[in-house]
C-alpha cells in the first residue's frame, strides 16, 4: 500500500476530503479489496482501543484503566485518576474495593490464543475443583487464573501438565460463578493464553 | 440521494468487499452466510450503502456475533470436541473483552517501548479521547492528528499481527 493511500484513508476518517473527494474514494474502496480491507481494519482497530480501555476501566481497575500490565503497581496512579477525571472517582473507589493487589507479570512474549484451550470447568453446572486444558506443544510449563463473577482473582497456579486440582480451600465454597485462563510458556518465554472460559456450579471436594 | 438503482450496485459491490474481509477472518464455508447477514441487516435497516465506516460496523458485529454463537456451541458440546480452533492468527473480533482488553495493553506498551508518543496516542485513545482531543492538546489541526494516529494504529497493528492477532 503506498503512502499515499494511508493518507487518504486518515483524511476520509478525519473528515477532511471534499465531498467529491469523499465519494470518490468510497467508490474506490467499493472497487477494491485491498483497500477494504485496510479501511475495515482501521476502523476495527478505532473501535477496539476504547474498548478495550473500558473493560479494563470497568472490570479490573479504574485506576489502571491506561497503564500497561508491565508497569503495574497496586495504588499507584490512585492521584493521577482523580485529578484527570473527578467525575469518576465514585466509580474508581468502587472498583478499587474489589482490587487485590497483583505481583506485576515478568516481561515476556505474547502469542494469540489459536492453540491453548480451557476445556474444564466451562458453561453452567460445572463441577468446579479439577482443571483441564488442551496442550499446547513445547509448552513448559502452564498457569492457570481463576477470577470470581467480578473479575478478583481467587486461585493462581502452574502445572506441567495438562490438569490440575484446586486444593482445599483454593476457591470459594457453595454455588459461584467465574472465569478462569491458562497460559503456557516455553522455554524461550514465548507465551499462549487461552480465550476466556466462563462457568458456574458448584465448588467440589478435591477428588486426589 | 442515490437511485435504487444506484443504492442496488452500491449494495451488490459492497458485498463482494464483505466477502473479501469476511473471509481472512471466518472459515471459508461461513462467509456466505455471514456477509447475507450484514448485507440484510443494512437493508432491514435502510442503511446507506455509501455509509463505509457504519456498514462495516455492521460486518465487524456480525463477524462478532459469528464468534460469539461459535463459542456458545462448543460450550454446549462434550469438552473433547470444544476446542474448536478459532482462525489463525485469531481476528480481532474473535476475542473476547477481557483477552482484548489483556492483548492490547500488552501490545501498547510494546508500541510505547520504541515510539513514545504512539504510546501516548493509544493510551489516550484507550482512554475514550478522540483525535480531535489529542490534536488540541498537541496544538496541532486535527487532520495532522489522525495521520499520526493512523500511523501508530499501524504499528499497534503490527504488534498485534506478531503476537498472532489479525486486524
Amino acid at each position: 500500500m503506498t503512502q499515499r493511500i494511508d493518507d487518504r484513508i486518515a483524511d476520509y476518517l478525519a473528515g477532511k476530503m471534499s465531498p467529491a473527494d469523499r465519494e470518490g474514494f468510497e467508490s474506490e474502496v467499493r472497487a477494491d479489496d485491498e483497500l477494504a480491507d485496510a479501511l475495515y481494519a482501521e476502523l476495527n482497530l478505532e473501535e477496539a482501543l476504547p474498548r478495550a480501555g473500558r473493560w479494563r476501566g470497568s472490570n479490573v481497575a479504574a485506576t489502571e484503566k491506561v497503564v500497561p500490565l508491565d508497569s503495574r503497581r497496586p495504588g499507584r496512579n490512585v492521584a493521577w485518576w482523580k485529578i484527570a477525571l473527578p467525575a469518576a472517582a465514585a466509580v474508581a473507589l468502587f472498583a478499587a474495593s474489589f482490587l487485590r493487589p497483583e505481583p506485576p507479570p515478568a516481561p515476556e512474549t505474547f502469542r494469540g490464543p489459536e492453540s491453548l484451550h480451557a476445556l474444564h470447568p466451562a458453561g453452567e453446572g460445572a463441577a468446579i475443583g479439577d482443571f483441564a486444558w488442551s496442550e499446547d506443544p513445547g509448552a513448559a510449563i502452564y498457569e492457570i487464573v481463576v477470577r470470581n463473577e467480578v473479575g478478583d482473582i481467587v486461585w493462581r497456579a502452574t502445572s506441567a501438565e495438562t490438569t490440575i486440582v484446586a486444593p482445599a480451600g483454593a476457591l470459594p465454597d457453595g454455588a459461584w460463578r467465574g472465569t478462569w485462563t491458562v497460559r503456557s510458556k516455553d522455554d524461550a518465554g514465548i507465551v499462549r493464553m487461552s480465550r476466556t472460559a466462563e462457568f458456574s456450579g458448584t465448588t467440589a471436594a478435591p477428588t486426589r | 440521494m442515490a437511485s435504487s438503482r444506484e443504492r442496488d450496485e452500491r449494495l451488490r459491490e459492497l458485498g463482494d468487499r464483505f466477502r473479501g474481509i469476511a473471509r481472512r477472518r471466518v472459515p471459508e464455508d461461513a462467509v456466505d452466510d455471514l456477509v447475507q447477514d450484514a448485507l440484510r441487516i443494512i437493508l432491514e435497516k435502510n442503511g446507506d450503502p455509501s455509509d463505509l465506516p457504519w456498514c462495516f460496523q455492521v460486518l465487524r458485529n456480525t463477524i462478532g456475533n459469528w464468534y460469539q454463537k461459535q463459542e456458545v456451541r462448543s460450550r454446549e458440546l462434550a469438552p473433547e470436541d470444544a476446542a474448536v480452533p478459532p482462525a489463525t492468527p485469531t481476528p480481532l473480533e474473535a476475542l473476547e473483552d477481557r483477552d482484548l482488553a489483556e492483548i492490547v495493553n500488552r501490545s501498547v506498551a510494546k508500541v510505547a517501548e520504541t515510539n513514545r508518543n504512539c504510546g501516548s496516542y493509544l493510551r489516550r485513545l484507550m482512554a475514550g479521547d478522540t483525535p480531535a482531543a489529542i490534536a488540541d492538546d498537541e496544538g496541532v489541526e486535527a487532520a495532522v492528528m489522525y495521520r499520526r494516529i493512523y500511523r501508530c494504529r499501524g504499528k499497534l497493528r503490527e504488534v498485534l499481527r506478531e503476537e498472532g492477532v489479525r486486524v
